[in-house]
């Protein structure tokens, strides 16, 4: 055992010669991107707030005088838009801030877990603009019928329509994206448990 | 009782006593020169932002490791499918040491070490690299999730494969 040791020493002393870390101001990067990071974190909770309290003075701002049947749809419309997306934004972060214990395995688990959020955030947000596009374009249908504003707008049905394309192409990309990472880390961890389970046996 | 969280100047301090280990750690986990930079990065901020956590329940140095080893196996899923390149191909510039020819021989024996370093599996290197740190196998146990006895074992077929690849002929055993 202390010839392993041994051996192991005389490696490891020569690895840790082989040292040579760039020399930069390492504290001063990493505070720089701590606070970036807290920054991005905090900018998107702000965001969210910021959404919902704008809805809310428009919303305010609409009660105050009478209400057309095109200002409640449209109030209705905009109301379940954002509450959709929020509920979803909330109940997507769950359980993925932090690894359930510390090791490796936990969290590897974690990563899977990112990875698949990200895959069902693509798969909701494809899904969803779909959905408010079709009710976009009804809308537009009905409110062009109702007022007798025939024919019918093509200008919001194009607007609508770019901002699905938009969407849709974004949506795409970023599942693309986890579904590699995704890969990556099931591979990963496969590796890792497959190799653990052999020296079990 | 717990200790009190560390301060800044703790922190900076921590960051700086584990400086050239973190480097060392991040080329069992990176692809190129490049990557190896971003993910030394990666590893110390998050060894940053990890340190307000740290409660004294492990030593400094297994909390430090296991945070960094963590974040280099994260990078390795993430760079997986991205990059096909043998990681062998990896540059690396060990430091130098004095007279020119000693400096030669053991320069490319230290490259020899890294490059036998990164060709093997990934489950042997998250374990040999912690023990080139000078980790216990407890210790290594302890950061990675498995049992002692799985560490041992791991360790026993990476050396021997260390052997292999760096054809050594039990000059070091």
């Amino acid at each position: 055992m202390n010839e392993r040791m041994d051996s192991w020493d005389s490696l490891a002393e020569r690895w840790r010669s082989g040292s040579d870390a760039p020399a930069l101001d390492l504290q001063k990067r990493v505070r720089a991107a701590h606070l970036w990071s807290n920054a991005r974190l905090w900018g998107v909770v702000a965001l969210e707030v910021f959404i919902v309290l704008t809805f809310v003075a428009w919303t305010i701002n609409q009660l105050q005088g009478p209400l057309s049947n095109a200002d409640v749809s449209h109030l209705l419309f905009a109301w379940v838009t954002v509450l959709v997306s929020l509920v979803f934004a909330i109940r997507n972060r769950r359980g993925i801030w932090t690894a359930s214990g510390e090791t490796t395995a936990d969290f590897l688990a974690l990563c899977e877990r990112r990875a698949e959020r990200k895959l069902q955030t693509a798969r909701f947000v494809a899904r969803f603009t779909v959905a408010l596009w079709v009710a976009s374009v009804a809308l537009s249908t009905w409110e062009a019928w109702y007022y007798e504003a025939w024919p019918f707008l093509p200008g919001s049905v194009a607007f609508f329509t770019l901002f699905l394309a938009i969407y849709l192409r974004w949506a795409g990309w970023f599942r693309r994206r986890a579904g590699r990472e995704l890969v990556g880390v099931q591979k990963l961890r496969a590796e890792l448990v497959d190799e653990g389970q052999r020296h079990q046996l | 009782m717990s200790p009190p969280p560390l301060d800044i100047g703790e922190h900076d301090a921590v960051l700086t006593r584990y400086r050239e280990a973190l480097w060392r750690l991040t080329a069992g986990y990176a692809r190129s020169r490049q990557d190896r930079e971003d993910l030394y990065q990666d590893v110390a901020l998050a060894v940053w932002q990890a340190l307000p956590r740290f409660r004294g329940d492990c030593s400094e140095r297994t909390f430090v490791y296991r945070i960094a080893h963590n974040r280099g196996i994260s990078h390795r899923a993430r760079t997986a499918r991205r990059n096909t390149r043998p990681l062998a191909d990896l540059e690396e510039t060990p430091a130098v040491t004095p007279s020119p020819e000693t400096a030669s021989i053991v320069r490319d024996d230290i490259t020899r070490l890294h490059v036998a370093v990164r060709t093997l599996p990934v489950a042997y290197r998250e374990v040999v690299v912690l023990r080139l740190e000078g980790l216990s196998s407890r210790e290594i146990a302890e950061i990675v999730g498995i049992s002692e006895n799985n560490v041992d074992v791991r360790l026993v077929r990476a050396r021997q494969k260390l052997r292999d690849e760096m054809g050594e002929a039990g000059n070091h055993e």
